[in-house]
């Protein structure tokens, strides 16, 4: 799967994603196979895709004016920073003079602007953008995938907010809160920080799952290499807790096909905890699910569960022997051990 | 390649339509596991609905089973399906555009510079001149006019 498509962009969008990879040179056997696998499970993609080859054959069709913009200047102007940038604090030192051009025949056509920016950069050393951060929210039970002006995709779970910063030679985004999938573009000129509390983490190309709480940040990284804080370097498949006293020790082998899960609106749990079990629930569903007692507090379960049906969770609950669910206010499910007391301890 | 496959068709056909019975046809085919490029031949399919929709003297269904180069070549036939575009709406959404998302539209739609090329060109990568490339289709999909 070396062209994977994000099955959580909406179908026009994986449609378009679609019609691009299967009209570049880069295309294989495999490839071909699996959108035939994707088109055919529902006609709606059918439509996406046929709409996408009417708007590429109007768009080719010779009878529209495109602007006459040469293709040097829109090189050109790709290539710049962004026109609301400011010349800020002269005198400080400018922090890393950017290498993200480093291929050799853009570094030869380009060097002429590489010295014209050097040049300003003398009488004016360190340049910002001066934009506000973008900021992207998602509601109570809501999941939305963003695609950065960059290449990187986020993909917000529920009730979660991020900030986006994007520089000339910084990426930042801030998790306010919630939990978010960081799919990162690579540019070794533009590092990707994502700040989360007070953990600073560092990706290059890189996909990995930041989960903001109050009092813990979890990272979970899928794929590529992310570093946290100064010195610690997470590989694929390790996680670690972030706390306000710093890092914890990362664990190999977590499972990330777990940490992720949420994209699929799964809840995985293996030995965990009901009461740990009940309030990840609740974090999706208005309906609470509230357990009584220490002891079924602590009983462990292992499951999958769609985070969006709460009632087949309600269910498996009440398939515990020794348990009863009565409704509590608020359209909350009270769970309990049969013989506790029902005002719950 | 299948010329008449080129001839325009009117312009109010109804996508979704359109896509039903090609989805069913699609369906239909027993051989569609075997088909190399289905891409390809859906493409067909909805072209030869298109055909039977316009002059009703086609067979139905018969002639656009499986042809070999459908089985083994990477052919892709145009779909011809009529679409005018808003020239106004088309200027005002590529002025809108970033600059890097403006750049590859236009060198890959109008100057038909290979992906390769743009990546090389603007120092980016090849996934993402894909990415852009598809974020591009999205937004001039308000130009068309239906």
């Amino acid at each position: 799967m070396a062209h994977d498509i994000d099955s959580t962009l909406p179908i026009p969008e994986q449609a378009a994603e679609w019609w691009v990879l299967l009209h570049s040179d880069e295309a294989s056997p495999a490839d071909h196979r699996e959108f035939g696998e994707w088109v055919a499970r529902s006609p709606e993609r059918v439509a996406a895709y046929l709409q996408t080859a009417r708007l590429s054959n109007a768009l080719q069709s010779g009878t529209i004016r495109w602007p006459d913009t040469t293709p040097e200047v829109l090189i050109r102007e790709a290539q710049q920073p962004s026109q609301n940038v400011l010349p800020f604090l002269p005198g400080a030192s400018v922090a890393s003079q950017p290498e993200q051009r480093g291929r050799t025949g853009l570094r030869a056509r380009w060097g002429l602007a590489l010295a014209a920016t050097l040049i300003i950069g003398i009488g004016s050393p360190v340049w910002f953008v001066l934009t506000s951060p973008q900021q992207y929210k998602t509601k109570f039970g809501e999941e939305r995938s963003i695609l950065l002006d960059d290449g990187s995709r986020v993909t917000l779970n529920t009730s979660s907010t991020i900030e986006v910063e994007l520089g000339k030679r910084s990426r930042v985004v801030r998790l306010v809160e919630g939990e978010a999938l960081f799919d990162v573009a690579h540019d070794p000129g533009r590092p990707f920080d994502v700040r989360a509390g007070s953990a600073v983490l560092r990706a290059v190309g890189t996909q990995f799952n930041v989960d903001l709480r109050p009092s813990q940040t979890t990272v979970t990284v899928v794929e590529g290499r992310v570093q946290v804080g100064s010195a610690l370097i997470l590989g694929a498949a390790d996680r670690v807790v972030i706390t306000k006293a710093g890092p914890g020790t990362p664990v190999h082998g977590a499972n990330v096909a777990a940490a992720t899960s949420w994209m699929q609106h799964q809840l995985v749990f293996e030995h965990r905890p009901l009461r740990e079990v009940a309030a990840e629930f609740n974090r999706y569903n208005r309906d609470k699910v509230v357990i009584v007692g220490a002891q079924l507090e602590q009983q462990e379960v292992t499951g999958v569960f769609q985070s969006n049906d709460p009632a087949s969770f309600v269910a498996f609950l009440a398939s515990i022997p020794g348990v009863q669910i009565r409704a509590g206010a608020n359209g909350a499910h009270i769970v309990a051990a049969q013989d506790a007391a029902p005002a719950g301890r | 390649m299948l010329r008449f496959l080129g001839r325009r068709v009117r312009a109010s056909v109804d996508i979704e339509d359109l896509a039903q019975e090609t989805y069913l046809r699609l369906l239909r085919a027993r051989d569609l596991g075997e088909v190399r490029n289905p891409q390809a031949y859906l493409l067909r399919v909805a072209g030869h609905v298109l055909l039977e929709w316009r002059d009703q003297q086609l067979p139905p269904e018969s002639t656009v089973l499986l042809d070999d180069d459908l089985l083994v070549d990477h052919s892709a036939p145009e779909l011809e399906l009529e679409a005018s575009l808003s020239q106004k709406r088309l200027d005002q959404t590529l002025a809108s555009l970033s600059p890097t998302l403006r750049a590859v539209l236009l060198l890959r739609l109008r100057d038909q510079y290979s992906c390769e090329a743009i990546a090389r060109e603007l120092g980016i990568t090849h996934r993402q001149v894909r990415r852009y490339l598809a974020r591009g289709y999205e937004r001039l999909r308000s130009v068309l006019e239906n």
